[in-house]
């Protein structure tokens, strides 16, 4: 029965969809209620014609025609119309599966019946025969049985196609540029490891290169978050290192001082400027920095200027200084002190001077500022252009020796 | 739905169709849903009314006892006459109840309506307000009912005055619909229309 009730639709089915099989009566042997051919045709006293089920259903509930309003009694009024159930079965149709090659030749009444059983009718054949939607190639899976279904989807659906549609044409895009530089996008998202936060799969290159294009782009967001992260690190690593180095360098410095052992080579730097600055002011005086006779021992200093008696002369003295370590340490200073100019290419030409301490001088006592005021030396050391002339002055510099040994 | 009333309306279907009204666009269907149980209709104005040049859409509801009862219809389009609620498009029409006969089509029901258009029956109202004017006052009737089918049918006739006077109201702050309603029941007095709106 089931097969059978499947049959049944499928035949109606086809009738009503194709037009051609659809063969409306003529008007005198059509049913005014149902449009259909007279089945059982009955005829009324005001001479209109129905199929009998027809009008016993309508004067069961109404008492006139359907046709005129004419009153109309259920059991008075309504006779068999033989002549014209004759007249339908002398009809002859031709089945309408007439196209697919049935010959039968039909009265109009069986045709229903025959189209049940008749072997050339069409089986409403699953998905592949329903029509479908012509958007399917941009991914719109609806199917239709007939046309007017299928444009009423075509109707209702424009956004959905038009979705479809531009879907289809980013993913155009992203393939045609995909398949020029896939590979070097592979290579090079191979070459940036992504940052360890990242997912590494993220990076793969997969089939759809949107994804991938997106996650490089991600990626190489993130790195460069990274190195710049970095980068800042850096930075500050290295303002550190140079911020020790200088530390470092002036530690080194002062060792240098501490462990000279008492003889210190002081090089005056931009000797001429400072000559000039010197000549204008006589009151300009250059000390060097603080050396040490021993590691824990006196500590002195050299002082470089013009002679107040005579500018043209340099003085060189020597100045005894505070250090941390003076309790441990005899006073007055004894000792001897050498000190030489150096010449820069000729240690022959060096000019130096050796003088004793004079332990009733001031110069030599222990000091009580941090530089004792008193100086001990040579006022007249040498004249300045005699400097300049025999070459002492190498490269704007000038280079003086002290020696001091206590004794 | 019942077999014989599906069967009938695809048949119908293809009688309008294939009719001469609509070949003249005077009348016309169409399925709304796929079970032929509501159907879209759309009738023109008939000429020599004050509906001439204006299209007017029906809901049609086909029920499962068609043909043996009649299909549920009423205009969805707005529309100033007296057998027609201006307010629910409801129709009173004798053919749509009581004098239904099973030989009745979509096709003969659509003609009836327009021809409702071209001859109203104030006697039978479905609008009280409208019929009394129909009745007392013709020609501020036919200018209502113009105005109307301007508004809502796409008709011709614009009327100036008319859309002046909704306009204050709306400018007031009154529903442009609600306007109109007050305006034509008040044979287009501003004080009565307003008076009766903000009462």
């Amino acid at each position: 029965m089931a097969g059978n009730s499947n049959n049944l639709n499928l035949a109606q089915e086809s009738c009503i969809s194709d037009p051609d099989q659809l063969q409306a009566p003529e008007a005198r042997f059509e049913c005014p209620i149902c449009l259909a051919w007279l089945r059982d045709p009955m005829q009324t006293s005001c001479g209109h014609r129905f199929c009998r089920k027809c009008i016993q259903s309508w004067l069961e509930r109404e008492k006139a025609c359907p046709v005129d309003n004419k009153p109309l009694d259920k059991d008075n009024d309504i006779f068999p119309d033989n002549f014209t159930r004759r007249e339908i079965s002398q009809q002859r149709l031709k089945c309408p599966n007439i196209i697919r090659g049935c010959s039968e030749d039909l009265s109009p009444l069986d045709v229903e019946a025959h189209l049940l059983t008749c072997k050339y009718g069409v089986p409403k054949l699953p998905d592949n025969e329903k029509l479908r939607c012509s958007f399917v190639a941009f991914g719109c899976d609806s199917k239709f049985e007939d046309e007017p279904e299928q444009q009423r989807h075509l109707e209702q659906e424009t956004q959905k196609h038009l979705m479809l549609l531009s879907q289809a044409y980013s993913k155009l895009i992203l393939n045609n540029s995909a398949s020029t530089s896939s590979a070097a996008i592979a290579e090079q998202a191979n070459f940036w490891d992504p940052p360890s936060k990242n997912d590494s799969n993220a990076m793969q290159i997969s089939s759809n290169s949107n994804e991938s294009v997106h996650n490089l782009l991600r990626s190489l967001y993130e790195k460069i978050v990274v190195l710049e992260q970095k980068n800042r690190e850096q930075d500050i690593i290295m303002a550190n290192m140079s911020e020790q180095i200088a530390s470092l360098n002036l530690t080194v410095s002062k060792l240098s001082l501490r462990y000279c052992n008492g003889c210190y080579l002081w090089s005056i730097t931009d000797f001429k400027n400072k000559i000039n600055q010197m000549r204008v002011n006589h009151q300009i005086m250059h000390y060097s920095p603080g050396f040490y006779t021993s590691t824990y021992g006196y500590k002195l200093c050299i002082r470089f200027n013009l002679s107040p008696k005579d500018p043209t002369y340099v003085a060189i003295l020597i100045h005894m200084m505070k250090s941390e370590h003076d309790n441990s340490l005899e006073w007055p200073f004894t000792g001897r002190i050498s000190v030489t100019i150096v010449h820069p290419l000729d240690s022959f030409q060096n000019m130096r001077e050796t003088m004793m301490t004079r332990p009733e001088l001031e110069a030599f006592k222990r000091p009580v500022q941090d530089l004792n005021p008193r100086g001990f030396g040579y006022t007249e050391f040498v004249l300045i252009e005699d400097l300049f002339a025999q070459g002492f002055i190498d490269n704007n510099n000038l280079v003086i020796k002290v020696n001091a040994q206590p004794v | 739905m019942a077999n014989i009333a599906a069967q009938r309306i695809k048949r119908e279907f293809k009688e309008v169709i294939k009719s001469e009204e609509v070949a003249k666009c005077a009348i016309k269907v169409e399925l709304v849903n796929d079970n032929y149980t509501e159907l879209k209709g759309e009738i023109a104005g008939p000429p020599d009314t004050p509906y001439e040049g204006g299209n007017f859409i029906l809901e049609i509801k086909v029920p499962e006892t068609y043909p043996f009862n009649p299909p549920k219809v009423r205009f969805i389009t707005k529309i100033w006459h007296p057998n027609i609620s201006s307010v629910t498009g409801a129709i009173c029409l004798d053919i749509l109840k009581d004098q239904w006969a099973a030989a009745m089509t979509l096709r003969t029901v659509l003609l009836s309506l327009q021809a409702l258009l071209s001859a109203a029956e104030p006697d039978d109202p479905q609008d009280a307000v409208v019929a009394k004017q129909f009745k007392e006052n013709a020609e501020m009737f036919h200018l209502t009912a113009c105005h109307w089918t301007n508004i809502y049918a796409g008709g011709p006739s614009v009327n100036k005055d008319f859309d002046d006077k909704i306009k204050k109201l709306v400018e007031m702050g009154v529903d442009e619909h609600e306007a109109r309603v007050a305006l034509s029941s008040y044979n287009w007095d501003m004080e009565r229309a307003t008076e009766q709106l903000f009462s």
